[in-house]
């Protein structure tokens, strides 16, 4: 038995790949930066996708990969692409590991090439508000940078403390502040990735160009099935002139979603605008508000624009039944907003709990919250159920979904209470992913998410990738797609 | 909350610190990220992971700096969550090969510098640790703090040739770490002293936890203490330098403000660096392993970029270590202790 009443893990052993491949790779990276110890293998089977821990509190034996690689740069990469395009050996690329959705784990005698090592932010054109960076910066020290420069990079995801450029890039995420300045997808000028069989593609980095599809968006979201991204230009913004916080509470969801749609719709943007429902005001800001769905604003930029636009949250939150409750409870979002050991605590505790964002039209926001609230509230065994909505258009929102339970079956319930969100977000005509991606996951739901141009991603997986060797099994387009 | 059990959370952690880890951005590997160290540790604890000396490699790339503290939802003090796999690393013989030189060190010389010293116990009012960067690549602060304390009017009893323990404990070696602090309470006593004074904050740290009956004290402070009380006058300086807080003194026992408050009492304008006080990166100086190096560099880069030509520290083996890397860096007794 080991540590917390869980089982004690089996290792097994660690996979062994061909020795003329082994030392092929060496000659690429060096010997240092091609790893075979267990320590490494074992640090690279795992990412923080809820049943991979489950599976590591019941001590089953992990999925190791064969080698890790460490490549310092992009000719680095492309050499060992090629390599095991060659050889046959299938390749994960590995950033952060911070994924929630089994993007990151590795598959058995797999190569897993981490781009920690490429971790430079290489150039700032502020003229341009350009950045060019290595895909393996991490993202707390990319924003740091820019920060130390005069410039943010608006692309703050919770996990910017442990995630990489590169990873947000693949699983196409979205940050907090990301209602102003754009998702992933909205920074990404050009891109330089390496293909499946080793060549090194770049595009531009423009405004704007019409010379047929581009690269960025062949690359972002494709969760490391298609190439490996390893440099990217972002767009980044002066750091702002002024910020300001407000916040409000409402009656109801319905109240405070009218409020924010009014706002979306006259133009304005706020960096940061969060709704939560009774259950996580009652989780996360108790004892300060009380009594309703709170809203959060946190506005920054130029300060006659925020000055315009606290003015107009005003007048729709108070127009809409809002009641002001002052900058605190953002103060306490702000300073709270990385923290996770809830979840840490009811893993180990033995029992499920799991996030799950969806994106849906206005028209249909509060009847999928009410919908899927309902649903996951009759499941035996469920012991809480809350939602926030976290990133707004002109057309939708994020709904973002918090189950945790105490099943007598965990694996089972977990995936019961996916398959419920899913249906129900589906049925609405929803998108089963706002930001944290398929992975392993979403793989089988992405059949009816996508219809026929399921069947076209999979033909482009097929030619770029023949041998199915890049990520293979992840994100619900390539031979073998586990779910 | 048990050890391992910490472990466990660390290694179920998403690790919001681990940014803030200087030896993960050092080594670049995911081993040597929090999570990584933590998972590490706890297999090798539980016997999942054979003990080899790569796999050993992890629970010692922690320089026990405390900078990812600040960002743990548990606040757990990592360094102290490593310390068992280290101890039975040591046990076990199974070493990285820069820990198992330094431990040989320190068991054969008693210094990580594996010189020879005679040993030496004045007898005075305060007893006065000068610790083994001091004696063995720093003498100048020996001289310069033993005139400062004669300028003072103290008569102080310096332990040469004595070692605090700390060096051969934060490798997992607790009985030659027992041994040396045994040793050094014996030359205390010998002493006569009721205060012990050290300019190394690790010393600082690891005895003021430790030692009963005295009062244990850091350079910083008791300088202050002596100007502030009209026993020691400053001498009158100018110019812009840059302080670098050593993770001991100020992440660790807070002290941010004597050091700085006697800067200014000298006259000196401080330039803060980007990471300062809470936020200082570790100038990687007692780590023996190879990355360590890495990380000195990168605090060196940074000191550096406020464009001041002089660095100041209230650390010997900041001092060293900074030095190194090519910076002009002086301690603070050396600053206190100029002639005008």
């Amino acid at each position: 038995m080991g540590s917390g009443g869980r089982e004690r893990m089996r290792l097994p052993p660690p996979p062994r790949l061909p020795e003329a491949f082994l030392r092929e790779a060496e000659g690429v990276v060096g010997r240092e930066d091609l790893r075979t110890e267990e320590a490494e293998l074992l640090s690279h089977s795992r990412d923080a996708w809820f049943l991979e821990g489950v599976r590591f509190l019941r001590g089953e034996p992990p999925v190791l990969p064969g080698a890790v690689a460490y490549p310092e740069s992009t000719e680095e990469v492309s050499k060992l692409l090629r390599l095991c395009y060659l050889h046959g050996i299938p390749v994960v690329p590995y950033g952060g590991g911070t994924g929630v959705v089994g993007g990151a784990l590795p598959c058995r005698g797999a190569l897993v090439v981490d781009l920690k090592k490429m971790n430079r932010l290489l150039e700032v054109r502020g003229e341009d508000l350009l950045a060019r960076v290595q895909a393996g910066m991490n993202g707390w020290r990319y924003e740091e940078e820019l920060n130390r420069r005069g410039y943010t990079g608006g692309h703050i995801p919770q996990s910017l403390p442990s995630s990489t450029v590169g990873g947000w890039i693949a699983h196409r995420a979205a940050g907090q502040f990301s209602t102003r300045y754009g998702k992933i997808e909205d920074l990404v000028a050009g891109l330089e990735a390496v293909l499946p069989d080793g060549r090194i593609v770049r595009s531009r980095a423009v405004p704007r160009s019409a010379t047929g599809p581009r690269l960025e968006q062949l690359m972002l979201g494709s969760e490391g099935t298609l190439g490996i991204v390893t440099e990217a230009t972002l767009r980044i913004f002066p750091f702002p002139e002024r910020r300001s916080f407000l916040s409000f509470l409402f009656p109801g969801v319905g109240e405070a979603l009218e409020a924010a749609r009014r706002i979306l719709r006259r133009g304005f943007r706020p960096a940061v605008l969060r709704i939560y429902d009774e259950e996580e005001v009652g989780l996360h800001f108790r004892g300060m508000v009380e009594g309703g769905v709170l809203a959060l604003f946190l506005l920054e930029g130029d300060r006659r624009m925020v000055e315009a636009e606290e003015e107009a949250v005003r007048e729709e939150c108070l127009g809409r039944g809002g009641r002001q409750a002052g900058e605190e409870p953002v103060r306490h979002w702000l300073k709270t907003r990385f923290d996770v050991h809830l979840a840490q605590e009811v893993l180990r505790g033995g029992g499920v709990v799991d996030t799950i964002e969806v994106a849906v039209l206005w028209s249909g926001a509060e009847e999928l919250y009410r919908g899927v609230r309902e649903s996951l509230g009759k499941m035996e065994g469920m012991v809480h159920v809350s939602g926030h909505f976290s990133h707004f258009y002109p057309e939708g929102v994020c709904l973002y979904l918090t189950f945790a339970g105490f099943p007598s079956d965990p694996e089972a319930f977990y995936w019961e209470a996916w398959g419920r969100v899913m249906r129900l977000t589906l049925e609405r005509g929803g998108t089963i992913s706002h930001h944290h991606g398929v992975g392993l996951v979403r793989a089988r739901w992405m059949g009816e998410e996508l219809g026929e141009f399921l069947s076209v991603l999979r033909q482009l997986k097929r030619a770029l990738d023949p041998g199915n060797l890049l990520n293979p099994g992840k994100a619900g387009w390539g031979d073998g797609a586990q779910g | 909350m048990e050890l391992r059990d910490r472990l466990l959370l660390c290694s179920l952690c998403p690790n919001m610190c681990r940014f803030a880890c200087p030896m993960e951005e050092a080594a670049g590997t995911e081993s040597s990220s929090p999570q990584g160290k933590s998972l590490t540790s706890l297999l090798l604890l539980e016997g999942v992971l054979p003990w080899t000396e790569e796999n050993a490699r992890p629970p010692y790339q922690c320089l026990n700096c405390q900078a990812c503290r600040r960002f743990c939802p548990f606040d757990f003090d990592l360094s102290t969550l490593y310390h068992p796999a280290r101890r039975e690393a040591v046990r076990r013989g199974v070493l990285p090969q820069e820990v198992r030189s330094r431990l040989s060190s320190l068991r054969e010389f008693g210094n990580p510098f594996g010189e020879r010293t005679a040993r030496e116990v004045g007898k005075g009012e305060v007893a006065y640790l000068p610790g083994c960067t001091v004696e063995f690549r720093e003498r100048e602060i020996l001289s310069s703090t033993l005139l400062l304390l004669e300028r003072a009017g103290i008569r102080a009893a310096t332990l040469q040739g004595y070692c605090c323990g700390l060096p051969a404990f934060r490798m997992g070696d607790e009985e030659e770490a027992g041994r040396r602090l045994g040793e050094l309470e014996v030359a205390l006593r010998s002493s006569g002293a009721r205060t012990l004074l050290l300019s190394c904050p690790g010393c600082f740290e690891f005895l003021s936890e430790r030692l009963e009956g005295w009062r244990v004290v850091h350079l910083s402070t008791f300088l202050l203490e002596l100007v502030e009380g009209g026993r020691l006058e400053l001498p009158s300086l100018s110019g812009r330098i840059t302080y670098h807080d050593p993770c001991s003194l100020g992440r660790k026992k807070g002290l941010f403000e004597p050091p700085r408050r006697l800067l200014h009492l000298l006259g000196l304008e401080v330039v803060e660096p980007p990471k300062t006080r809470e936020e200082a990166v570790c100038c990687g100086g007692g780590n023996p392993l190879e990355e360590a190096r890495m990380v000195s560099r990168r605090r060196a880069e940074e000191l550096r970029g406020t464009g001041c030509e002089l660095v100041v520290t209230a650390c010997p083996t900041c001092k060293w270590v900074l030095e190194r890397e090519g910076l002009r860096v002086l301690e603070l007794s050396q600053l206190v202790g100029v002639r005008e």
